[in-house]
């Protein structure tokens, strides 16, 4: 059973000024064979720098990979057989492809890089395109990039990655630059080829209902660390952390999302909450419907849910003001209280040091205050189980 | 702060860049230039005692190894020691340089201004309104850049002084006048300097209007521009306001490229207009073999295009919010 | 550009030799990129009328001195305007404005081309390596290629010009090449520093391609309309150069050029006594091949920046709606 380990992932970014940006932040989780493990938060959290550092296009300042119990290096000769074991499925299939060369070309590259004898190597170019539904191959393969439609590319960069016969999958956000027509589709092949190929698929996105459908197990991202992860019924209907029961209420109706989903309407789709830069209109107007109000438990006034809708404000914010807010952030982020402590409606004195990741129930994790022994049980009651 | 910090430890390395090229120069001489100079001013007059020590150090040829004779030189020129020209001996290359800079500099100051104004203004009109006409008749100035200087020259001067004799032959003033401050004096340098003028604007504005219609059009397609539009701002504004500013700035960092280029074509129009500027000096020293004038006006050209450089480069970073924010 | 350098030994004498696996698609791109540059020129006005007219010179410098009588023989009285015998008259000894001019096409052509080649060698090597291996590489190669954006180069050729004396035709050569390379190297490091970054890149990466690999192969094809365009640049500068230097009586006199004429013109008093025919011919020369290599360069630009074309591309089918 081959199985992608990270512990204490860390990643930081130098910056001109000041202390170096800690994009990820002790990040852990496992990937296993044929199982499905989303990846979901807000822009700028640190999902894709994640995806890099596992590809092994981004160095890490700390933290273990192991595949298979075998550590894994940063770069060098070593990595080969990693390269051939774990792929990438970038976000942007307009960027994905050279522009200079057909579909052969980009899947016999892979094939021969890794030991595919160049006799007999387009009838797998063939085969593979077959495999990712792209007929009829043999007039596939003679295409460019720009013949191709978005969603054609992104099956073409799903080939790319399947040729050297990967054991691991991550995909980066595969769909959100896609047609809302075609989404569904290369969702399911992705799922698909996850069961015949008995892949270990990383699945980054923004969209909470597809999390929850097509995969087994989420995590939820905020500011480079893992807040909230369970079982995607647990983490979707049962949101723990404050900043997921936002991001839940933010999708309207969850539950009719993936019910749509499941019938492989487009329509459905569209209809589920992103979590993207629009995110914080789609908390105001829940909010202001009273979805959100539910969780605010009585007596946190001044921390309320006004606090979660501080638009960025550009146009009026002073040159000073905007340094003094970057410098807030930076210090936010490395600082020793809790992440989410500004926009958190549940704040308390206690939120001033760092919450470990405590037991909601079994399996299913909060990085959270609330979720300490004392408030565990008076929490439950109030607010924890709305969605 | 830090942008200008920046900007002018580039320039600093820069300058130090062409000094320590202009150091390696004079080792292509054939033979020993010292010697050679020294008895080519002796035909002029009595060359002082320790011309020859400085003259060494200015060209970096004096006694002791590589590093000292680097170190001399260094000193020197920091000392603005440029040492004596040897046609005009005993009259010194500081002097000849600083009666005949500001010729230059008023000339090719006034014109590069006037032709980048005239043609940002042209090329934005140009970009905003895209018409089929106008877009066929832009790639006709790129004739006008193809154009070398000093044959736009020669022709202007052919056809304004010696068919139509509307503008004097050559030379930047009526050599019967006195130099100075009187009216008369200044209305003929400014009405000799109209050729050479036209020519280094002709020449320019070009290139000023092509690179500012493209980025204008580019910048009309902008999401923010069209913003402004469907908001139903007057499209005055919009252009002026909105488009206009952004497009101006990669003109701005054009300019340090550009720059080498006026100062080149304008060494060339001077000669043919026999302008009493630097360009026409350099043309003397180098028909004369005058080494010492020749080394002190290529620094001070080099010096002035930095600091032209170094000066639109503020200019830009206080255009540019960007860059304001990082000061 | 040959790409297809194929990373793995084709075995040999083993029953039917495949054919290469890297060469027909490539190859097949080449095409396609050819066909699609056709296609480009025959839509693009400008580019079409600059192509045909810089092909009339390149000719005309090839084939012109081999129907021509010696452009240097005295062979009429001097500066005679032009007649039906000499179509541009005579200079002030005598010789065949038009024979010169002819004859100087090659001279002229010949260092425009070798000067704007080798700077172009140069600032892609500079440009790309640059970008590509980053660091402290970048970062020296990146300040010495502004440090001589920065420096005037005409001024500087013109010191070397007169220490070196007649340093002959390489020198020339050699002399604007160094003084042009900086240009293109800058736009070159940036495009790269771009392209870099692509996800086709990464994706190379990721499945293991070699370095070297990654440069050749996936990163230089999508440099070439740039290389291509700043080569063009440098040939516009090289001759623009060569002719200022050699008006100035500081070129290589050994061939005749454009320059040159102008220069002995400027001696020959041409201009006072009138002899146009003598002095507007060459610079419009200069200026006619100089425009059309811009405009070839615009072609490009348009190829580079569709926003700028005057004829558009059918659009792609909207796909701008990111969740
Ligand atoms: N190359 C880089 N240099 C500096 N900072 C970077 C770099 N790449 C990412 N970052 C920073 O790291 C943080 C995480 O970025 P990342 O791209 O991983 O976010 P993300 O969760 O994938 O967002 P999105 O949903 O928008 O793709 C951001 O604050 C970003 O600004
Ligand atoms: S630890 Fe405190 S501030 Fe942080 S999410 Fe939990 S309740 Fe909110
Ligand atoms: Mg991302």
């Amino acid at each position: 059973m081959s199985q992608l380990e990270v512990a204490d992932m860390v990643v930081e970014f130098s910056q001109r000024r000041g202390a170096p940006l800690r994009a990820v932040d002790h990040v852990s989780f496992v990937l296993q064979a044929g199982k499905t493990l989303a990846l979901v938060g807000e822009s700028g959290s640190g999902k894709s720098t994640i995806v890099r550092a596992l590809g092994r296009l981004q160095e890490t300042a700390g933290g273990t990979v192991r595949l298979d119990n075998e550590l894994v290096p940063q770069k060098g000769r070593a990595l080969k057989s990693y390269r051939r074991r774990v792929q990438l499925v970038f976000q942007d299939p307009f960027a994905s492809l050279n522009p200079a060369y057909s579909v052969a070309h980009h899947l016999r590259r892979p094939l021969l890089v890794h030991g595919h004898a160049r006799a007999g190597v387009d009838h797998d170019v063939e085969a593979l395109l077959a495999s990712v539904n792209l007929v009829p191959p043999g007039e596939m393969m003679k295409r460019f990039p720009h013949e191709l439609s978005g969603g054609q590319r992104q099956r073409v960069a799903i080939a790319r990655a399947l040729a050297p016969n990967p054991d691991f999958l991550l995909a980066d956000e595969p769909v959100s630059m896609l047609d809302v027509s075609i989404r569904l589709e290369i969702l399911k092949l992705l799922d698909d080829l996850k069961s015949q190929r008995n892949l270990a698929l990383l699945y980054v996105t923004h969209d909470l209902a597809t999390a929850r459908h097509f995969s087994s197990e989420i995590m939820v991202m905020y500011r480079g660390q893992i807040v909230e992860r369970g079982t995607s019924d647990d983490v979707i209907l049962h949101p723990a952390h404050p900043y997921t029961r936002l991001l839940a209420s933010a999708a309207p109706h969850p539950e009719r999302a993936v019910l749509a989903t499941a019938g492989g309407s487009g329509e459905g789709a569209s209809a589920t909450g992103g979590i993207g830069d629009g995110a914080f209109v789609g908390v105001a107007e829940a909010a202001g419907n009273g979805h959100f109000s539910s969780l605010a438990s009585p007596g946190n006034g001044p921390a309320g849910p006004s606090g979660l809708l501080v638009p960025p404000g550009e146009e009026t914010v002073t040159e000073e003001e905007r340094l003094r807010r970057a410098g807030e952030a930076r210090e936010a982020a490395t600082g020793s209280a809790c992440r989410f402590i500004a926009r958190c409606p549940f704040a308390t004195e206690q939120c001033h040091r760092e919450p470990p990741e405590l037991e909601v129930s079994a399996g299913h994790r909060a990085r959270c205050w609330l979720y300490g022994s004392a408030n565990v049980a008076e929490r439950q009651g109030s607010g924890a189980r709305a969605s | 702060m830090r942008y200008i910090a920046r900007r002018l430890g580039f320039y600093l390395l820069a300058a130090w860049g062409a000094l320590t090229v202009n150091f390696f120069l004079p080792r292509l001489i054939p033979g020993n230039p010292i010697e050679l100079i020294l008895s080519r001013m002796s035909q002029t007059g009595t060359p002082p005692p320790n011309e020859a020590a400085s003259l060494q150090a200015m060209l970096g040829l004096g006694s002791g190894n590589i590093f000292i004779q680097y170190w001399h030189y260094l000193t020197s020129v920091v000392q603005l020691h440029f040492g004596a020209s040897i046609t005009d001996f005993p009259i010194s290359v500081a002097s000849i340089i600083s009666s005949t800079l500001p010729w230059t500099v008023i000339l090719v100051g006034v014109s590069t201004v006037l032709a980048f104004t005239i043609g940002i203004v042209l090329g934005a009109l140009a970009g905003w309104h895209r018409s089929k006409w106008l877009d066929a008749i832009i790639p006709s100035t790129t004739f006008l850049t193809a154009i070398p200087y000093f044959w736009l020259a020669l022709l202007l001067l052919y056809l304004f002084a010696v068919i139509w004799h509307f503008f004097p032959l050559n030379g930047g003033f009526n050599p019967a006048l006195n130099i100075g401050w009187s009216w008369s004096f200044i209305s003929s340098a400014i009405w000799h300097s109209l050729l050479p003028g036209l020519t280094i604007v002709l020449a320019q504005i070009g290139g000023w209007l092509l690179g500012m219609r493209n980025q204008t059009v580019t910048t009309l397609s902008d999401d923010y521009i069209v913003a402004a539009q469907a908001k139903g701002l007057r499209s005055r504004r919009v252009l002026i306001g909105y488009a206009a500013r952004n497009a101006i700035l990669p003109s701005f960092t054009g300019f340090a490229i550009s720059l080498g280029f006026v100062v080149s074509g304008s060494i060339l129009t001077e000669i043919v207009f026999s302008y009493p500027g630097i360009g026409y000096e350099l043309l003397q020293a180098v028909q004369n073999e005058d080494y010492p004038l020749m080394q002190g006006i290529f620094l001070v050209i080099t010096m002035s295009v930095l600091l032209a450089n170094l000066l639109a480069d503020l200019l830009y970073g206080f255009v540019d919010p960007r860059t304001r924010q990082a000061r | 550009m040959s790409v297809a350098a194929p990373s793995a030994p084709v075995p040999v004498g083993e029953g039917p030799v495949p054919i290469r696996g890297g060469l027909p698609g490539a190859a097949r791109a080449a095409a396609v990129r050819a066909r699609r540059g056709l296609r480009h020129i025959r839509r693009s006005p400008r580019m079409m009328v600059g192509s045909i007219v810089l092909l009339v010179f390149v000719l005309l410098a090839i084939f012109g001195p081999m129907f021509e009588t010696n452009p240097n023989a005295f062979v009429g009285s001097p500066l005679h305007a032009p007649t039906g015998r000499f179509l541009l008259g005579t200079t002030a000894s005598g010789q065949d404005v038009l024979a010169q001019l002819i004859d100087s096409a090659r001279g002229t052509l010949e260092v425009g081309f070798a000067a704007g080649a080798i700077a172009t060698v140069l600032s892609v090597f500079i440009g790309v390596t640059g970008a590509l291996v980053g660091g402290a590489t970048d970062d020296v190669l990146n300040l010495f290629t502004n440090v001589v954006l920065v420096i005037p180069g005409l001024p500087l050729v013109i010191i070397v010009a007169a220490y070196v004396h007649s340093g002959g035709l390489m020198a020339t050569i050699l002399v604007i090449a160094f003084i042009s390379w900086a240009g293109s190297a800058r736009v070159l490091r940036g495009m790269t520093l771009s392209l870099r970054s692509r996800d086709y890149v990464l994706a190379a990466r990721v499945y293991g391609e070699s370095t070297w690999r990654v440069i050749v192969v996936e990163v230089l094809p999508n440099l070439s309309a740039i290389i291509i365009s700043g080569f063009i640049f440098s040939v516009i500068f090289a001759i623009l150069t060569q002719a200022g230097l050699s008006f100035l009586g500081l070129g290589d006199t050994s061939s005749m050029t454009w320059g040159n004429m102008l220069y002995l013109a400027q001696n020959d008093e041409a201009l006072t006594s009138g002899a146009w025919w003598w002095f507007a011919p060459p610079g419009l020369c200069i200026a006619i091949v100089g425009t059309s290599l811009a405009l070839i360069n615009f072609g490009l630009d348009e190829l580079l920046n569709p926003r700028l074309r005057v004829w558009r591309e059918p659009k792609a089918k909207g796909s701008e709606d990111v969740l």
